[in-house]
């Protein structure tokens, strides 16, 4: 019963996403989420296209509120470089806004480097000097030592840099661009603009760097027009020719989710030593997964990577703000002990499933690893078939079934990590099946394109490639599908009190 | 300009003009980067009555850095790692520091912490839980009984002295 329903399901969004509303009423909410699939918008940014961008919004902010585009540069930066949100927020409570982004309200101009009418002592070196510079604030300090200071805040705190404050203590106002430009040495001057930049692309949340080596570009996501925020795998291309999922940077790893290629890459390398290393020493950030070492200092983390500042505690790896005015005791930490002695017990089991996945993924992938070689053949069969009579462009279509055999195996590889995650029941199944599927066209493609070129038969490759292209969209829907229906299961669960889930705070 | 800015430091202290609750001097006269300093406990808390000694490093790179400062005395303070002494206060982390503070005024802090613990993000959970649990008269008692026994002169005679010297 339950296998007919699935045969039916597959079929259904098998055919067309664009025909799912003439379908059986009865799947029309397994249909629904196919839609939605379209891959997000982007759009590909050279260095000179963010600095662009990056004036722009400065100058927008600037130019709204009237300030100088050093304290404008300021505020976007707290606000995650939403200039809207800045302008809105300003408007609404400017003084709240100016004091939380460390910007000076007064009319005070940063002074460089003038002398003072009257010696006064600089805090910084304790000596009686009448030179000084200072920001808006008004907190004077000797020019040599704030050199110094901007200086040591440039070659040693990395992007930190560009949220430095006033050297006096307890003053909340940041440093501004005119007057680290004024102080820094040319050297410094070089890498603070590449921080600036760096600084840009990292907090803006619609922004990322290209991955590949040596790459400059970033990818910009195009804002939804409903603004919805960003969330999940989003496979985007750079100019340079490198695919990468957007949300985690590494290869596109669809069906997969990033946070499954996470577990599963550290799966993966479970016996080098950085792994090791990386397990007995570093907990990752939940909120942003970078891995954390805890060098000193209490439990109570706050990670410094870029602008995620999320506050967590270190042994129960929850939210710190659910620790406060409890008592210091983290359940979790001891249930893990408990649990130690039946993981134990069950690790060989777990060995062996993940043995059957790991072999498979690692299939695809070194398969995928011969991708040059497989095009380099195909040319060669082209170059062949061109031999034995036929035309160049009669060849092509081959080469068109290499790309599609490329792109089923890339997908495959990934549908082995995403299946490694899944819990036994219904979903599971219909994944498997669908798996099978484009498993089993994908090798018949492999099989009819790697035979001598005198048996090649142009149809049945042509079949066997359109049987593929299909079979991994199919796939692909029922994951969206399956993700659509848990969330909305979740969403309504939310809203039941008492129902399925019960809120944290009970736990 | 570090040596600078500690040579300056270290006159200060030397002409006079001390608070009287904080002594500080060189560990030894070769070296301006490390220092020792002694905190009377503040009035009014569990630790009155206490001298708590605070060994001080500066890296060369201070005053841009902050110093690496921990109890030698054993406290009995939420913020306070009772085994090593280590201080968990955010002026002496590299976000919070700036080249403003000086020695001295490091060591008031040190000593505002003694009267004001923070017991949310404890580095002692014992000292922590109690407090949070609204046992504050227990807290003080432990403090206290802690404070006797180890920052008291009186109750080991031999021990501070010989610390001083070294």
């Amino acid at each position: 019963m339950a296998d007919d329903e699935s045969e039916m399901l597959f079929d259904n969004s098998c055919d067309d996403a664009s025909d799912a509303e003439e379908d059986d009423d009865d799947y029309s909410e397994f249909e629904q989420p196919s839609l939605a699939q379209a891959p997000r918008p982007f759009r590909c940014l050279r260095p000179d296209d963010l600095r662009e961008m990056q004036a722009a919004a400065v100058k927008r902010v600037a130019e709204t509120l009237c300030c100088e585009p050093s304290d404008a540069t300021v505020l976007l930066r707290s606000f995650k470089w939403d200039a809207e949100r800045v302008i809105s927020s300003y408007f609404e409570n400017p003084e709240g806004v100016l004091e939380k982004a460390g910007v000076c309200g007064s009319s005070n101009r940063a002074v460089i480097d003038a002398a003072a009418a009257q010696p006064y002592q600089c805090p910084i070196c304790l000596e009686m000097v009448t030179a000084f510079s200072a920001l808006g604030c008004g907190h004077r300090a000797c020019t040599p030592c704030y050199s110094a200071y901007v200086g040591h805040k440039i070659d040693d705190e990395g992007t930190a840099a560009v949220r430095a404050r006033c050297p006096l203590v307890k003053c909340r106002v940041q440093l501004t661009d005119a007057l680290v430009n004024a102080l820094a040495t040319d050297a410094q001057r070089a890498r603070y603009a590449v921080y600036l930049e760096r600084a840009f692309v990292d907090d803006h949340p619609r922004l990322a760097w290209c991955p590949a080596p040596s790459c400059t570009h970033a990818i910009l996501m195009v804002q939804p027009a409903d603004g919805a925020p960003l969330t999940g795998a989003a496979r985007v291309a750079c100019a340079c020719g490198e695919v990468f999922c957007f949300a985690c940077l590494r290869d596109d790893h669809s069906p997969a989710t990033c946070e499954q290629l996470r577990l599963w890459l550290i799966k993966c390398k479970d016996d080098s030593e950085t792994y090791n290393w990386l397990q007995a020493n570093t907990r990752a950030c939940p909120a942003c997964k970078t891995s954390v070492e805890k060098s000193g200092g209490c439990n109570h983390m706050t990670c410094r990577h870029a602008s995620c500042g999320h506050e967590w505690c270190w042994v129960c790896a929850g939210p710190w703000k659910e620790h406060s005015g409890n008592f210091y005791t983290c359940n979790r930490f001891k249930e893990t002990d408990d649990e130690e002695v039946k993981r134990k017990d069950l690790s060989k089991a777990a060995l062996e499933r993940y043995l059957h996945y790991y072999s498979r993924y690692i299939n695809h992938h070194s398969s995928l690893m011969l991708e040059e070689k497989t095009r380099q053949a195909m040319e060669d069969k082209i170059a062949e078939m061109q031999a034995l009579g036929s035309n160049w462009l009669d060849g092509q279509y081959l080469k068109e079934a290499t790309e599609s055999l490329i792109a089923c195996r890339h997908a495959l590889q990934y549908t082995y990590v995403y299946a490694f995650y899944l819990p036994a029941d219904n979903h599971k199944e219909l994944f498997q099946m669908a798996q099978r599927d484009l498993e089993m066209t994908t090798e018949d493609l492999s099989a009819e394109i790697e035979k001598p070129v005198e048996q090649i038969v142009r149809l049945t490759v042509l079949h066997h490639q359109q049987m593929s292209e299909r079979r991994l969209a199919n796939l692909f829907n029922a994951v969206e599908a399956h993700r659509v229906a848990e969330a909305q299961a979740a969403l309504e669960a939310a809203h039941v009190p008492g129902a399925l889930s019960r809120p944290q705070s009970q736990a | 300009m570090q040596n600078n800015r500690l040579m300056k430091e270290y006159r200060e202290i030397s002409r006079g003009k001390r608070d009287p609750e904080i002594s500080l001097r060189l560990e030894n006269e070769n070296s301006l980067l490390r220092w020792h300093a002694v905190l009377q406990g503040p009035p009014g808390t569990p630790y009155e009555g206490g001298r708590f000694e605070l060994k001080i490093a500066c890296t060369s790179t201070y005053p841009l850095t902050p110093p690496q400062v921990r109890f030698v005395t054993n406290v009995f303070h939420p913020n306070v790692l009772f085994k090593t002494g280590e201080i968990c206060l955010d002026i002496l982390k590299e976000d919070a520091w700036t080249p403003a503070w000086t020695l001295q005024s490091v060591c008031r802090a040190v000593t505002a912490l003694l009267s004001s613990p923070e017991a949310d993000s404890p580095l002692n959970c014992d000292a922590g839980n109690l407090i949070r649990s609204g046992d504050v008269r227990g807290f003080a008692s432990m403090a206290q009984m802690y404070t006797q026994l180890h920052a008291m002169a009186s109750s080991e005679p031999g021990c501070v002295p010989s610390c001083e010297r070294t």
